[in-house]
């Protein structure tokens, strides 16, 4: 059986390095307070086919998420080009041109393509207008809508 | 897992507080738990803007790697999530790929809440209210409205300096029909003079 000193020299030690310990955590956790843990929880996008985007009666605000050449050389007729690196500058025009009760129906390049709903998920979380909605097929499914 | 890599996570989430940095990155690491070397045969990523990198492609048993994920942020602000696929040589070609997965929280200096307060025409005059709160650990001052037309009155209320603001806006007269951009002019502590826009309308 062991001394009683070397128990207590023992504790004091492990005390010791508890403190030590407790130093870098007690740093973290004021340098990151008021930061809260990140919610992972994506918006639900639905998605629109170009006939059912366009259904008659429906009034549609069409939106290109786009980049901005990609949008200068065609886009659907009417739409305002509105994408992430541009948003403060671009936000204003889309907030103009919207109407209670319009469709705002989001497109990009295709269904890989994810600006769309990228796009839409930010524009339902910033401006409170209901439901956003992705064009299924994008770009690509809109061209092949127009071919007789 | 890829064939024989197994890894030591498969996802990573990342919280960017700074919305204007260029990328941000995670590391994955693997070892090769089989029997015989195994090559890395393709990689690819869901996205452009995200890149995937490997120093080298063949491990031998038992070795460690690590695959280097780089997303661009360019702007982003939000929940985003992006994928790399891994493909190895142990694998039958139509195999599905090993998926990585990388959540990002990219948070706003500012947040406005709503972007836009509207009223319809014949609607009683109510004020309504933006609330602006700082995102991220940069306190952010809001040093003055901009507004280009005289539809709307506006005032500045300071909830925290540097953290929280509400702002309150009225019509002059909900008869016709108007809209109105707000900048908020504001100082982004580290980051310089920033402008945010909202709106006010009435449709």
């Amino acid at each position: 059986m062991m001394p009683v000193s070397i128990w207590k020299k023992c504790a004091r030690e492990a005390v010791a390095i508890l403190c030590l310990a407790l130093v870098p955590t007690v740093a973290m956790a004021w340098i990151h307070r008021g930061e809260s843990k990140s919610a992972w929880n994506r918006a639900v996008i639905a998605e629109l086919s170009v006939g059912e985007a366009g259904a008659p009666g429906a009034i549609v605000l069409w939106v290109d998420a786009r980049p901005e050449a990609d949008f200068s050389r065609q886009h659907v007729p009417g739409a305002l080009s509105l994408d992430e690196e541009h948003w403060e500058a671009l936000l204003p025009g889309f907030m103009a041109a919207w109407r209670p009760g319009a469709r705002v129906v989001v497109y990009c390049g295709d269904q890989q393509c994810d600006r769309s709903r990228e796009v839409a998920e930010r524009l339902q979380r910033e401006l409170q207008i209901g439901p956003v909605y992705v064009l299924k097929g994008g770009w690509a499914a809109w061209l092949g809508a127009q071919k007789p | 897992m890829a064939g024989g890599l197994v890894w030591e996570k498969s996802d990573a989430d990342l919280i960017v507080n700074d919305p204007e940095q260029a990328s941000t990155s995670a590391d994955f690491a693997f070892r090769n738990e089989s029997n015989r070397s195994v090559t890395v045969v393709k990689v690819t990523t869901s996205c452009g803007c995200t890149t995937a990198s490997l120093d080298k492609k063949t491990y031998a048993p038992g070795e460690r790697g690590k695959i280097a994920v780089t997303v661009a942020i360019a702007g982003h602000t939000g929940m985003l999530q992006r994928f790399v696929y891994v493909a190895t040589d142990d694998q039958p070609p139509n195999a599905i790929p090993a998926m990585l997965t990388v959540r990002l929280d990219i948070r706003e200096y500012l947040n406005i809440e709503p972007r836009m307060v509207f009223w319809s025409r014949g609607d009683p005059e109510t004020e309504k209210t933006i609330t602006c709160t700082a995102g991220t650990t940069r306190s952010v001052i809001i040093r003055k409205l901009e507004a280009d037309h005289p539809d709307f009155t506006f005032r500045i209320e300071t909830v925290e300096e540097g953290r929280k603001y509400l702002i309150f806006l009225k019509p002059v007269s909900i008869d016709k029909a108007a809209f109105d951009t707000l900048g908020l002019v504001t100082e982004v502590s580290g980051v310089g003079l920033r402008v945010f826009n909202a709106a006010a309308s009435i449709k």
